[in-house]
């Protein structure tokens, strides 16, 4: 399967992007700031005193993986949200520039099939947004991990609800760059499926403030198909603070978000191969 | 087997949910001989890159039939056997040349080696900046690349959208020298280019596209048949004593003048036009060039030198777009 | 053509599967985690509660009397004992309002007719849920504050002798039966002032001692001051009372805390689930860090052992553990989720079921 090669190309053009370059070195400096100010002292499992850069934070006193806990919530909704703000702008242009005029005569002539190009292009911004949001979770499971001994795979798990969370809207911008080869348009493409699925975790909420009708109906349609993003937000929090999650909504949420980015891309896929270049 | 059959192909480009257009193949038929070289050739706008696009599946068909090495060309297995250049090849930036044929080879199927790479690099004449990123390239460099990477995996039939557009003379000869190499490997050449001097030389058979049409196909020799063009020379004062002293006599000069220019109208009554110390004349086939010297030589025109005129392909192409 | 149309087919019934999950993960949200008020300072109603109980006049001690003005509330005038004694406050007119003071008193009402709130009411005239304000204790006896001009004390304590003392107390006194060998039991001694105040202990020179820190004849020294009446349930406790709630295999946190802390004040916020601070004091800011980190890692060592033993209950409680440190004091706070109370109560009411 040529999708894979089409992966590769995209991960080696990505290599050269400041973009990733920048998010890279980001994360590694704040990961190395907080491993190396950050102190932390743990008496029998409890989170006794903590100092960062030589000033005491006052944390109270508590069950290190019940304090952690609130540490990586907090964490996972920056994960989540920043890292999903960022895929849309850092991401935006892959797709237009894989249509571009030269660039796409080229690549059709070769043997690969048309959805192969788009797959591929897929899964590769999918191991972009996989990489950076692992590569920040596990550096903060092993900083807090060797400092509190506190070991979970937790962060990790809600990072890749991140992903998740990511790939309707990629889906969605992809779709919207091969209707219209214009990276302008696939960001704000992202931006509104971003905050759709922000309003839509709160459509309980919200519907009943629409009068009975086509305005209560037509919000009905319109949000009942968007992926709850707010929601998996919450999940992903809860899933890293060790709270207590639904097992049904979450099952629910992550196939629903699946489901509709698969969607979005074959809706692509569609107009790839009938389009011509 | 031919390498490129196509019957009636229609295309016109609609915007999307539109039914009318600009119709840029208007029922082509064209047939390339597997092993030849083939030129295509043609005005701005004649559907020339279309048709190209057509044979490799990059357009989408309105009616016709297309085969290219005896399959469709959405099939990959048929496209893996065809290298292409494009008109204008968008290559990435910030890679290596080897990063990038590397690319191409793996979307092929092919497996290459470092030196393999180097030796493909080498061919084309750019291994001297094989440590460069694509991005300082010049406009040849990057055509010499993109021919580099058409070239990988042997390919059986080489399409070539301009391939020696913005390489300088002397690479010109070397890419005409790679090409024979591929010619004589076995593979058929599909060339569409500008510069008719260049199809003349590499290519055996040409087509002319004009409105989305093939005007004429053939060998060069057929296309240049049409019309072919001599040089002759003729003594038109022959078998005339003229006196040797200054005292010449007046009626046998006046004589001898009348002669010659009974000869010259006769000349030109056999189609031959005066073309300073020659005279020119233009003949569909032998038999015509045959009647007209006869007419000549009866005269009393004493032929001397007979020369056939080569026609260029910009004639060619020009007589042929001004017929359609 | 058609089998492009393919991808167009596969979409659609994707989106179907996704309209179909995402609106099935629509349900109700999870219930928000217990609202928990750890108190730590006075709220406006208590500033206002302790205002209105204000009622002793302010007067300059007596000139035998040496020592710090007495406290104008009865109640903490009486427990006036001064530094290193104990008395824990119940605010009982506030607790029976609150979620946790209705299960006990659904718990009560359930005895039946030997529902002895419902006794004290119908024989001796004081409706406990209507007339009791607060309850005191303390190991010098109980103290109780409240509105008792309806009580019949003569009924109540016809057994007992009486005495008038002080401007406005009465004193009972029932001795015991007399027993065959063995230690005599001690009196039961009661003492009652201006039906606002009720002594019951084992002690009449304790319970005259409270009447004069009321009246103003004794020095007193506040055990609790007015500032630290907040919470539903408030009090200080010495070191050695302290000492009595850790396990013996706790010996080694045992003696850190004696030689560190000098006073534990407690409060209990009661008014959805209950909140607990216990603030330790000391004079080393050290030895009090110390002990502030011991217990916290025993809390945190006693939730993993009941997360490993599976005592789900025990460790989702102390999951709400912390300590808090604060200079050369720190407070240590815990949660009662009002869930984890009802299924302690459960036994209470036979036709209830399993906990």
């Amino acid at each position: 399967m040529k999708t894979w090669a089409v992966t590769l190309d995209l991960l080696r053009e990505a290599r050269s992007r400041k973009w990733f370059l920048f998010l890279g070195g980001a994360i590694t400096l704040g990961l190395l700031v907080l491993g190396l100010s950050l102190k932390l002292e743990v008496v029998d499992g409890a989170l006794a005193a903590s100092r960062f850069f030589g000033k005491s934070l006052d944390n109270p006193m508590m069950s290190a993986d019940v304090a952690l806990g609130a540490v990586f919530s907090v964490a996972s909704q920056f994960i989540f949200y920043g890292g999903m703000l960022f895929g849309i702008f850092s991401c935006s242009d892959f797709a237009p520039k894989l249509l571009s005029p030269g660039r796409i005569e080229h690549l059709l002539a070769l043997p690969v099939r048309r959805w192969e190009l788009l797959a591929g292009t897929f899964l590769g911004v999918l191991i972009l947004a996989l990489a950076g949001a692992a590569y920040g979770s596990v550096g903060l499971t092993l900083i807090f991990g060797v400092k509190a001994g506190v070991w979970t795979v937790r962060p990790l798990l809600s990072a890749m609800l991140a992903v998740v969370g990511f790939i309707p809207v990629y889906a969605m911008m992809l779709t919207a760059a091969v209707f219209a080869r214009s990276a302008a348009l696939s960001s704000g493409v992202g931006g509104v499926v971003f905050a759709l699925g922000v309003v839509t975790s709160y459509r309980d909420t919200l519907l009943p403030m629409f009068s009975p009708g086509l305005g209560r109906f037509s919000f009905n349609a319109l949000t009942v198909l968007m992926p709850r993003l707010a929601r998996l937000a919450e999940l992903s929090s809860q899933l890293a603070g060790a709270k207590p999650v639904s097992a049904t909504v979450a099952l629910s949420l992550i196939g629903g978000c699946l489901a509709f980015g698969a969607g979005a891309l074959m809706v692509g896929i569609w107009r790839f191969e009938e389009r011509d270049f | 087997m031919d390498a490129i059959a196509t019957q009636g192909l229609f295309k016109t480009y609609r915007r999307w949910l539109r039914r009318t257009g600009q119709a840029a193949l208007d029922g082509v038929d064209l047939t390339v001989p597997q092993g030849s070289a083939f030129g295509l050739i043609g005005p701005n706008g004649a559907g020339k890159t279309t048709f190209i696009k057509v044979l490799l599946g990059i357009v989408r068909l309105d009616q016709g039939q297309v085969r290219v090495l005896g399959g469709a060309a959405e099939d990959p297995k048929v496209r893996a056997r065809i290298g292409y250049l494009p008109e204008r090849l968008h290559l990435p930036a910030a890679w290596k040349p080897a990063e990038f044929l590397h690319s191409v080879a793996r979307m092929k199927g092919v497996r290459v080696t470092g030196p393999e790479l180097s030796a493909v690099l080498e061919r084309v004449g750019i291994a001297q900046a094989k440590d460069r990123a694509i991005g300082g390239y010049s406009k040849g460099m990057k055509q010499r690349l993109g021919l580099g990477a058409a070239l990988l995996g042997k390919p059986e039939l080489l399409i070539l959208d301009e391939p020696t557009d913005g390489i300088d003379p002397l690479g010109r000869v070397e890419i005409r020298h790679i090409l024979s190499e591929e010619l004589q490997r076995g593979a058929t050449l599909f060339l569409n280019s500008h510069l008719l001097s260049e199809t003349e030389r590499i290519c055996d058979r040409i087509a002319i596209l004009g409105g989305g049409k093939v005007l004429r196909q053939g060998t060069l020799q057929e296309l240049r048949q049409v019309g072919v063009c001599w040089r002759a020379r003729f003594q038109l004062d022959a078998g005339l004593a003229l006196p040797v002293d200054g005292a010449a006599d007046a009626t046998a000069q006046a004589t001898a003048q009348a002669t010659v220019q009974m000869r010259t109208a006769a000349l030109q009554a056999a189609g031959f036009v005066p073309a300073g110390d020659r005279h020119r004349i233009v003949v569909n086939d032998a038999a015509g060039l045959n009647a007209a010297l006869d007419q000549a030589r009866a005269a009393g025109a004493l032929l001397t030198e007979l020369v056939r005129e080569e026609k260029a392909l910009e004639d060619v192409l020009a007589e042929a777009m001004e017929a359609a | 053509m058609r089998r492009r149309r393919l991808w167009l087919v596969a979409a659609l019934l994707l989106f179907a599967v996704a309209g179909f999950l995402l609106w099935h993960s629509d349900g109700p949200r999870p219930p928000p985690p217990p609202k928990v008020d750890i108190p730590r300072r006075l709220r406006p109603a208590e500033v206002t509660r302790m205002n209105q109980r204000a009622v002793l006049p302010v007067v300059q001690p007596k000139a035998e009397v040496r020592g710090p003005v007495r406290p104008r509330d009865p109640m903490l005038a009486a427990l006036a004992f001064g530094k290193g004694s104990s008395a824990v406050v119940f605010e009982a007119n506030a607790l029976r309002y609150s979620p946790v003071g209705q299960l006990l008193l659904d718990c009560l009402a359930s005895q039946g007719k030997d529902n002895p709130v419902q006794m004290l009411k119908d024989q001796y005239g004081i409706d406990v849920l209507k007339d009791l304000d607060r309850v005191a204790v303390t190991p010098h006896g109980l103290l109780l504050t409240g509105d008792f001009k309806t009580a019949k004390w003569d009924d109540l304590f016809q057994h007992a002798s009486e005495d008038r003392y002080g401007d406005d107390a009465r004193l009972y006194e029932i001795a015991p039966p007399e027993r065959d060998g063995g230690e005599a039991p001690k009196p039961f001694e009661s003492a009652v002032w201006n039906n606002q105040l009720v002594y019951l202990g084992n002690s009449s020179d304790d319970a005259r001692a409270a009447i004069d820190r009321v009246e103003g004849r004794a020095p007193t020294e506040a055990l609790i001051t007015e500032d630290q009446t907040y919470g539903e349930v408030y009090g200080v406790l010495g070191t050695q009372e302290f000492l009595k709630m850790f396990p013996p295999e706790e010996s080694e946190l045992a003696q850190k805390f004696a030689a560190a802390a000098q006073q534990v004040e407690l409060h209990v916020d009661a008014r959805n689930d209950v909140g607990i601070q216990a603030s330790i004091h000391g004079d080393s800011e050290q030895q009090v860090e110390d002990l502030g980190k011991s217990l916290a890692g025993m809390l945190s060592a006693a939730r993993l052992e009941a997360k490993a033993s599976g005592d789900d209950q025990l460790s989702q409680l102390l999951d709400f553990a912390q300590v808090q440190p604060d200079g050369s004091s720190f407070s240590l706070e815990m949660a009662l989720p009002l869930d984890y109370l009802k299924k302690q109560l459960a036994w209470c009411h036979p036709d209830a079921g399993t906990p």
